[in-house]
Order: C-alpha cells, then structure tokens, then sequence
C-alpha cells in the first residue's frame, strides 16, 4: 500500500509540470522552392517545387517552452530537363525555450533546439535507381522574437547548428548497388559522423505573421540553408511560404 | 546557388608518357593536322550540350596522339566503369576459346555447354553460343526500367545468376530475333567459366588483359561467382583503346597473334542488319556494332563509352562519359558521332 502510495505521489510530481502546462497543436502547410547542389554529382544544382507538412505540439509551462514539430516534404528538382524525386523528413525536432526578455509588446526567448533530418535523391534520369541522401542529428541554439501590436503578431525565429551528426552520400558504386527500404535507414546511419563548425552548417530563419491572433491562422516566410562540408560537399537551400493554423 | 563549371577549360592535348606501352607521337607525324585537331578538343572542352564527356583520346598507328580529360586529369589512370563495352571484350575471349578447343564451335547449344544447368531449362537446350554472341536467344530478358532484369542484376537480387536468366520465358525461337540484352553475354560468360575451369574474369586476365599490358583495369563478379559478361569491367580510356588497337592488329599484339585475324574477321562482320538492329543504323557482328556507311566498328557501353576503330585509316577514337539513364541527356552516339567525323575528316589517308 505504501508503495502505491509512493507511486501515486511519484506520477503526480513527474506529471506536475505537464497537467499545469498550457498546451496548443498548431498544423502548416508549406510550398517550398529547394535547390541543391552535389558535388558527388559533379556540383551540378538541381531545382524545383516541393510541398511540405508540419505539425507543432506546443507545451508552455510557466517559465519556459518545449515544442515537437515534426515535419516532412516531397517534391521534384531539375536541371537541363533532367528530372529528380526529393523526400525530406524530419521525425525528432525539439526546442526548449526560455524567456530572455519580455515587455508589453515583445518577447525574446532562447533554448536549444535538437533534431534529426533526412533528405534523399532519386535522379532517374541520370543515376537510375542510386539513393543519395544526406542526414544530420544535432543540436542548435535557437531566438525567438515576437512582436506585437493591435491584435497582430510577427515572429521571428532563427537557429543555426553547433554541433551534431551527419552524412551525406560519398560515392556511387560503379556496377552493383541496393536500393531497399532498409537502406533509407541504414545508410544515412552507417556513416555519420561528428562534427561542428568545421563539418556542416544548418541555419533556419522563419518570418511569422499572424494578422488576427484570435483567429489561429498566421502565415510564415522560411529560408533554411544546410551544407556538410565533410567529404562531398553537399548543400541545399530552402525557401518557403507557409500556412499555419494553430488549434 | 551557383553550380559548378562542369567541365574544365581545354589547355592541351598533347599526352603525357606514362611508360605503358603506349608509343606517343604528334599528330603531324601521324597525318593529322593539329590546328584542326586542337579546334576540336577545344569544342568537346566548351560545347555544352556535352556537360557528360570525360574523356576524348586518339590514337593513330598503334600511336597515341590525342588525350584529354574533361572532368578529372586523374582519370589518366583511375579505371571508370565501361559498362556494356565489357560485350566486344567478352566476344574476344569467346573467339579465344573456340580457337583453344575448350568450345567446340560456336554451333554448339547449351545442352552441351552447360549440361549442369540446362537440365532444369531444357526448352532453352537448343541455344547456340552463336545465337548468344549474336543477341538471339530468344530469351525474354529486358534491360529496361527498374524492374528489368538487367537492373535486378545489377541490384544482385537472383541468388543464382544462370537460373534467373534461363527460367524466364521466351520470346521468339532462338535465332529467329534480335534482341539487344544483357543476358545472353552473362550466358556467354558462364559458359566460358565451365570450360576453362576459371572466372572469366581470371581467365581473361592470364590469355587477354596481361597479354595487351593492361594494369589499370577490374572485373567486377556477381555474388554467385559468375563474371558478368554484358557489363563489368573497369578501365581507363587507354586500356580501352589497347582492345581498338588488338582489333586493328587483327588480333597480333607485338608479334603474339592473341586471337586469330580469322576471329576477328567473323566477330566484326555484320551477321544483324541495322535494319534488324534498329540501333541509330548500326548493324551488329559478335557484340560489335559495325558503322558500315563510314567503315568503322565500335565497342559501345551505356552512357557515352567507346571504342571507335577504323581500319582503313589505322585510327582509333575513344570516349568515355558520365552516364545517364535517359539517352536524350546522355553523350549518344549521335554526338559521339559527331566528334568522330570530326576527328575523321582531318585524317590523311
């Protein structure tokens, strides 16, 4: 009995934070324009459309923020009529914040964001059926700004990566090859590796703006720039427009 | 984002001597004119509906006169895949088989080629090596798309390479249609491997490869052991040209007749039409392509590889390039083509 009670006392003060925090879902839909440049594939830069799909679990609790937004998008990239298929997902991206600064109309906050990405290539066209991918696990500092006045809002986030796992495709075999679902996992895991600075760079910048913040629909500008300079320099550029409604 | 200049600016093509064996010679000495020759290097250098090449060399003579890499200098001595080139090499060492008595002829069929396999496919027993060496089996093996059977091999799905290829259907009586594929020469290879008791790819290596002097080459092999034979082998642009020169010696390589002139004759002359072809109006020997109209037979591989040979002026011209899958972006043979005739036409007879 003790020990139920135990339990019992346990659970509640594991769960205090949760059960009082503030929580909000918050859905986007992104159109995406991506280039990206290879230079396994002779730095040639392909580009295109690609629509994109987040969800965001925000949890604010009294000093501080934690939020899960996984996200993925698809699209199609091409370079002198050559077509190529892009899948990025993104399964585990989290960030904590905390308040710097807070005045009637702004708010500063920063944390820490920490997240695993994976992008692959199919170039039909070109390399058939090879599967070049690039992936990062990693951590990033990150500020948010809000600002707002007559019942709207703008937002400004910004994160750029200090140090973390990645890799990124290095050589395509020149007969035999594999192209299974097993490799869409193995492959970006079975070669990373550490770095900071000196490795890769991902930077993200999103320019919220909410024009009735009681209607739970904002719209957003996204530039995200990621580049691994270990080995083949791989790098792709992101901009997006973004839709999001928050429930 | 800007992307990269994708070839690098022409500077010379005069060759570098590697001591391989290749003699080096000027194209004046040779009859070529070099201002000419140099317009042309300059355009396979600049054009950019070209974005693929790699490599261009020329040899007249059993002399090297031209060399020129596009993308990588080292690729002078990096051996790139040649893809279905690996055929007219396969073709070669069919010819040395037969002239060693370890094949009979090129009459016999599977039944007595391979006794061991060709019990469980006996519809397949009356196939004969010439049907094979001629792309006639008969044997519905495609090399289109994901799901053909070439790219199936390439993925090394079929645990058993031989069985993968004879289990499936046919789709004309053998001899009867030409059907360019990859499983007639991996057919060709295994039977080589039955009767020389070697992997292909040890085999060429004792009677052709070390013979010719070639040191930066590879063969890859399935996982079954079998030494494919429509696709393969690693090479660099001189090692491909010492097959061309093998060719234009009718089979003589410094005073050692390697395969018989008489082989080489029966390997290069048209057995498929190019209307049967229907490959940019080529007609077809033993896995060569022959261009009857310009007098020139080639080794072509996937994605802008080959080996251009033209007795008449003792010239060789060999390409290699970036492959592509879609032929429309690739260095096709129509391009290639254009730089041959180029090359061609300020050849002196």
């Amino acid at each position: 009995m003790k020990v139920t009670k135990a339990l019992i006392f346990c659970t509640l003060l594991f769960f205090r934070y949760p059960l009082l925090a503030q929580k909000k879902n918050e859905i986007a839909v992104e159109s995406r324009f991506l280039q990206l440049k290879d230079a396994l594939n002779q730095g040639m830069v392909y580009g295109g459309p690609h629509i994109g799909f987040r969800y965001r679990r925000n949890i604010a609790f009294e000093t501080w923020e934690l939020r899960y937004e996984p996200r993925m998008a698809v699209g199609v990239l091409f370079n002198r009529g050559m077509i190529a298929a892009n899948f990025q997902v993104s399964p585990i991206d989290f960030s904590g914040l905390v308040p710097v600064f807070r005045s009637e109309k702004a708010a500063v906050r920063a944390g820490l964001h920490f997240a695993a990405n994976y992008c692959y290539q199919l170039y039909p066209n070109q390399m058939g059926a090879h599967l070049f991918w690039s992936s990062e696990i990693g951590f990033s500092p990150c500020a948010e700004y809000d600002y707002r006045w007559k019942n709207r809002k703008i937002t400004l986030f910004l994160q750029n990566s200090v140090a973390g796992f990645v890799s990124h495709t290095q050589e395509i075999p020149p007969y035999f090859y594999s192209l299974t679902l097993a490799d869409f996992v193995v492959q970006p895991h079975c070669t990373m590796q550490f770095g900071s600075f000196n490795t890769y760079n991902h930077t993200n910048l999103t320019v919220s703006f909410t024009p009735n913040v009681s209607t739970h629909h904002s719209f957003a500008l996204g530039a995200e720039y990621f580049n691994i300079y270990a080995g083949k320099r791989f790098q792709s550029l992101t901009y997006s427009v973004q839709w999001k409604k928050s429930f | 984002m800007q992307e990269n200049d994708l070839k690098l600016p022409f500077k010379t093509f005069a060759p570098v001597d590697l001591h391989d064996g290749w003699e080096i010679a000027t194209p004046a000495q040779e009859g070529i004119d070099a201002a000419e020759l140099t317009a042309v290097y300059k355009e396979f250098h600049e054009r950019g509906d070209l974005w693929q090449v790699r490599s261009l060399l020329v040899f007249r003579n059993n002399k090297l006169i031209a060399e020129s890499y596009t993308k990588n200098p080292q690729e002078i001595t990096q051996p790139v895949a040649i893809w279905s080139c690996t055929k007219q090499v396969v073709a070669i060492l069919a010819g040395i088989a037969v002239e060693q008595g370890l094949i009979g002829s090129v009459s016999e069929n599977l039944q007595t080629l391979l006794p061991e396999v060709i019990g469980r496919f006996p519809e397949k027993g009356e196939i004969t090596l010439q049907n094979l060496l001629q792309m006639q089996s008969g044997i519905a093996f495609s090399n289109e798309g994901f799901g053909g059977e070439s790219n199936q091999l390439l993925m090394q799905k079929p645990a058993n390479s031989l069985d993968f290829i004879l289990n499936l259907p046919k789709r004309s009586a053998a001899g009867e249609e030409f059907h360019y594929n990859d499983g007639d020469p991996h057919l060709v290879s295994a039977i080589l491997q039955r009767h020389t008791g070697k992997s292909t790819k040890t085999w060429a290596e004792e009677l052709l490869f070390s013979k010719l002097g070639m040191k930066n080459y590879d063969w890859v092999v399935y996982r079954d052991g079998i030494t494919p034979g429509a696709f393969g082998i690693m090479a660099t642009p001189r090692e491909m040209a010492r097959i061309g020169q093998l060719l234009l010696n009718k089979g003589l390589w410094k005073g050692e007749q390697i395969v018989s002139s008489e082989w080489i004759e029966e390997m290069t002359s048209v057995k498929i039409t190019a209307e049967k072809a229907n490959f940019h109006e080529k007609s077809f020997g033993y896995y060569w392509w022959i261009d009857e109209a310009r007098g020139i037979v080639f080794m072509a591989g996937h994605g802008g590889q080959h080996v251009f040979v033209k007795p008449s002026k003792n010239l060789i011209i060999v390409s290699t390039a970036d492959k592509t899958e879609d032929e429309r972006f690739g260095f096709n043979l129509q391009k290639a083509f254009e730089i041959v005739d180029a090359i061609d036409s300020i050849v002196r007879n």
